[in-house]
């Protein structure tokens, strides 16, 4: 460990020196700290993105995805673009991904809101909130299926309290797939944000709580004009953060639907998979992962601008 | 009085619904894995006699390997990911140059490579390698995927560190490698909880790269198992249930016992890194 005293010294000694802002004296580490995970990252990150391109020009089937494959220039995306599952299943990220950022932010500030005090009760409900969270989503995925089906725990429920007339098929009839899916997918991103907006609520200065009150501002008006604006920033990372994990997520709609019945509720990315691993075309598999690719850059570019120029207003 | 600090009837209703929203499914997940087979019919219903069968069924099929398994995924994993990550997001946090912009847009695109799309090629550049089949093929594409999301985590933690410590250090003659292993990992346990914690959690459940790239289901993790039997015979819930359980209790554990570290490491990392 390090001394308080050579810490002094090294103080005393930036001070007189003077130094460049930023400009570090002390030793730079050097390119071999980053090195093997950047090779890492080329040989089984960037590598397997190139082959996914090939693969989406080519003609690929189960018998020679190990062997050379033929060019088949845009053949894959023609096909693709033109099927009518294709459409369907952008329609379904889009109605899937405004669910999760719609049910996630609200959900999430509710109850970051509703338990801002550091109450045991409240401890406790954020605990056992993050701990759904956290578990694995084959295991929070599994429960909601047994919860969900047809002759499952809500619906007997419901019947036998003689709420429901009939089970309600939340995994087989028309929207409810995807509602299900999308709402399953929320639930689990909910405490991430809730804990996102505890922490962001704690920043708030009280004295601008006590400025208000003095104002006569009751408890809406003090949420409005001055918690709300203060969660701007978070707001806006999270809104992005949900909507990666809308694209990425597939865990649920494996477990709980397989995408079915039909695609009534694939996703994209989902879409990309069965195509690739249940139907073994991976050419056209990969030329859906392509698309989903580009759609996940153009994120990606999103999130960077939105971030930087939030920081540059924040220190403005 | 400060409004916030003052629970009104809204906010005392939103929490009750939290707990039920929340604690149901949890609720029912061990309750059902505590019927027997022939009870688990009454899905709804509490009334039962309970029984460990469900258990017993999963230990025949084979759980303790499967977890055993999961286990070596998840340590492997972590470990790789940390020995890999831990340096590269200190040069990042500590150098200035162009090229560390660039390689933190290509982390934030890696980082958001859907799993569905990157298990094609994957499949491909593992299988002509011979690393399917084994589970050393999943750990490599496990950490490849998480590697990019437990370096932009782990950024901010170094950029914390004072500088002065380790100039001070340096100034008594320790290497750059010395000072990092004695300076500033000590000093960023929090952020090194945090991600290895939840690189653990997320290989731990991992399944897709499992189910595909393992050929023989006797050799996969528990994830994998469950993935496979709710996804094709759906009807055993009760050892479902029990199978769950036993996979999410070592997730339960860890959270407990990192709570206090992950509290402060998720909410500098999340929000502001």
């Amino acid at each position: 460990m390090v001394s308080e005293a050579s810490v002094d010294a090294a103080r005393a000694r930036s001070r007189g020196v003077g130094r460049r802002r930023g400009a570090s004296r002390g030793p730079r580490p050097s390119w071999w700290f980053v090195a093997p995970a950047l090779a890492f990252l080329a040989v089984l990150g960037v590598y397997p993105l190139y082959e996914l391109v090939r693969m989406s020009v080519s003609d690929v089937s189960a018998a020679t995805l190990l062997s050379s494959w033929p060019f088949a220039g845009f053949d894959n995306f023609e096909d693709v673009i033109a099927s009518p599952d294709f459409r369907a299943t952008c329609v379904h990220t889009a109605e899937f991904a405004a669910i999760v950022i719609g049910v996630g932010l609200a959900g999430g500030l509710g109850a970051a809101v509703a338990l801002r005090r550091r109450s045991r009760g409240d401890n406790f409900t954020i605990a056992l909130m993050t701990l759904m969270w956290a578990l694995p989503p084959i295991v929070s995925g599994t429960i909601w299926k047994f919860l969900l089906t047809g002759d499952g725990v809500i619906n007997q429920i419901g019947v036998s309290l003689g709420l429901l007339s009939e089970p309600i098929q939340f995994l087989q009839d028309g929207q409810l797939p995807l509602l299900a899916v999308s709402f399953v997918a929320a639930w689990v991103a909910v405490p991430f944000v809730a804990i996102s907006y505890r922490a962001a609520l704690l920043d708030v200065p009280e004295e601008l709580y006590d400025a208000a009150a003095l104002d006569g501002a009751g408890f809406t008006k003090q949420f409005r004009y001055v918690t709300l604006p203060h969660l701007r920033r978070t707001t806006l990372v999270v809104a992005i953060l949900l909507l990666i994990y809308s694209i990425r997520s597939f865990d649920f709609i494996f477990v709980l639907t397989n995408g079915g019945p039909g695609t009534a509720s694939t996703t994209v990315p989902f879409l990309g998979y069965q195509l690739a691993f249940q139907n073994f075309a991976y050419d056209r598999g990969a030329a859906v992962a392509v698309l989903a690719m580009g759609l996940v850059l153009i994120i990606a570019i999103a999130y960077i601008s939105a971030v930087r120029r939030e920081d540059r207003d924040a220190r403005r | 009085m400060r409004a916030a600090d003052r629970r009104g009837l809204g906010s005392g209703l939103v929490a009750i619904v939290l707990l039920v929203v929340y604690g149901a499914p949890a609720f029912w997940l061990i309750v059902t894995s505590l019927k027997g087979d022939h009870q688990v019919i009454d899905a709804g219903t509490l009334i039962f006699t309970p029984s460990l069968s469900a258990y017993a069924a999963a230990f025949d099929e084979g759980v303790v390997r499967a977890m055993w398994t999961s286990t070596q995924i998840a340590v492997s994993t972590t470990v790789l990911v940390l020995v890999l990550g831990l340096p590269a997001a200190y040069w990042l946090a500590r150098t200035r140059s162009r090229v560390v912009s660039a390689i933190l847009f290509a982390l934030i695109v890696l980082q958001m490579v859907p799993q569905t799309s990157a298990v094609i090629p994957l499949f491909k550049v593992l299988g002509s390698w011979s690393l399917t089949g084994h589970v050393s093929g999943v750990v490599l594409a496990i950490s490849a995927i998480v590697l990019p999301f437990a370096i932009l985590l782990m950024r901010p933690f170094f950029a914390a560190v004072p500088l002065e410590l380790e100039e001070a250090a340096s100034v008594d003659g320790a290497s750059a490698f010395v000072v990092f292993t004695r300076v500033v990992l000590p000093l960023v346990k929090n952020g090194i909880v945090t991600v290895g914690v939840l690189v653990f959690v997320i290989s731990w459940g991992e399944f897709i790269y499992a189910i595909n790239f393992l050929f023989d289901s006797s050799t996969y993790p528990v994830s994998a198992v469950i993935a496979r039997q709710v996804s094709f015979f759906s009807s055993n819930w009760s050892v479902l249930m029990a199978l769950s359980v036993l996979t999410a209790i070592p997730i339960v554990v860890i959270f407990v016992a990192a709570q206090r570290r992950l509290a402060e490491g998720l909410s500098l990392g999340a929000v502001k890194g």
